[in-house]
């Protein structure tokens, strides 16, 4: 039986890995970016509206305390979109090692 | 040749075939146990997606009502509000899920901002101007949007090989 080189195997998946986590996580964290970007832009521009409507006497007092807070309760929700997505792409990241880890094991005992 | 030499390499190759075998096999099992011990969150799931957006459709059908009163409405509604609910249900179901039902905890809340408050309001007899429910519009749409992004962001799950 040939004798399996583990170096080799742990090299050829480290040199995987490397490239996986450089294109994975860089899209992320531009992603991540300018979608807190597009958030940021939505709640000025909302606020802004809500604060002219009342003013101008179309919504009443609740409703502006609505839609000022309701901006925090989607700041909320677009942290734990963001924290479900870096999840997703540590799964991703994750599964990936683990795949690039068996193809170099199936490579290196020649099946 | 001998018939001993024979016999001999035949047992031969019947032991390194099985070895392969059984490498084969353990390999798979590592593989395949490593593949699915390893996720921190649920895969994508379609249904869920599209109940997800269905929800959305439906909630802010129900919100456009809001200029009238609830008990004016009720009929036309209760139905809609269901689809809400069902797709909130469905997405509690699934396991390693728990960032997108808090989302649906904080969109669906009476004591929260969103949907939920505009319900309870509404309920509660308040009748809204069209401008208040256009506002409240914008930001329910932007929670369900969050909602929809994050599961079209899951992880599409690697079938078994």
């Amino acid at each position: 039986m040939a004798k399996i080189d583990f170096n080799t195997i742990l090299e050829t998946a480290l040199d995987g890995s490397k490239e996986l986590s450089k294109t994975l996580f860089k899209k992320y964290a531009k992603q991540a970016a300018s979608d807190a970007r597009d958030f940021m832009k939505f709640a000025r521009e909302g606020i802004e509206r809500a604060i002219r409507l009342y003013a101008e006497k179309k919504i009443d007092a609740e409703d502006l305390e609505d839609l000022i807070l309701g901006k925090k309760d989607l700041a909320a929700m677009n942290a734990l979109k963001q924290k479900g997505l870096a999840s997703a792409a540590i799964d991703t990241f994750t599964n990936g090692v683990l795949n690039i880890l068996v193809n170099a094991i199936f490579s290196a005992v020649k099946l | 040749m001998n018939k001993g030499c024979m016999t001999a390499m035949t047992t031969q190759s019947v032991r390194e075939v099985l070895q392969i075998f059984l490498r084969r096999i353990f390999l798979t099992i590592f593989g395949s146990l490593a593949l699915a011990g390893c996720n921190t969150i649920t895969p994508f799931d379609r249904i869920a997606y599209e109940k997800a957006t269905d929800a959305k459709v439906a909630a802010l059908t129900v919100m456009s009502r809001g200029v009238n009163s609830f008990a004016s409405e009720k009929d036309a509604v209760l139905p809609l509000m269901v689809r809400v609910d069902e797709a909130y249900e469905y997405d509690r179901g699934r396991s390693l899920n728990s960032n997108t039902i808090k989302m649906w905890e904080i969109l669906l809340s009476p004591d929260g901002r969103l949907y939920g408050r505009f319900l309870s309001r509404w309920q509660d007899g308040k009748a809204f101007t069209k401008e208040a429910i256009q506002e409240r519009k914008a930001d329910v749409a932007k929670g369900f949007d969050l909602l929809i992004a994050l599961e079209r962001g899951k992880r599409v799950a690697i079938p078994a090989e």
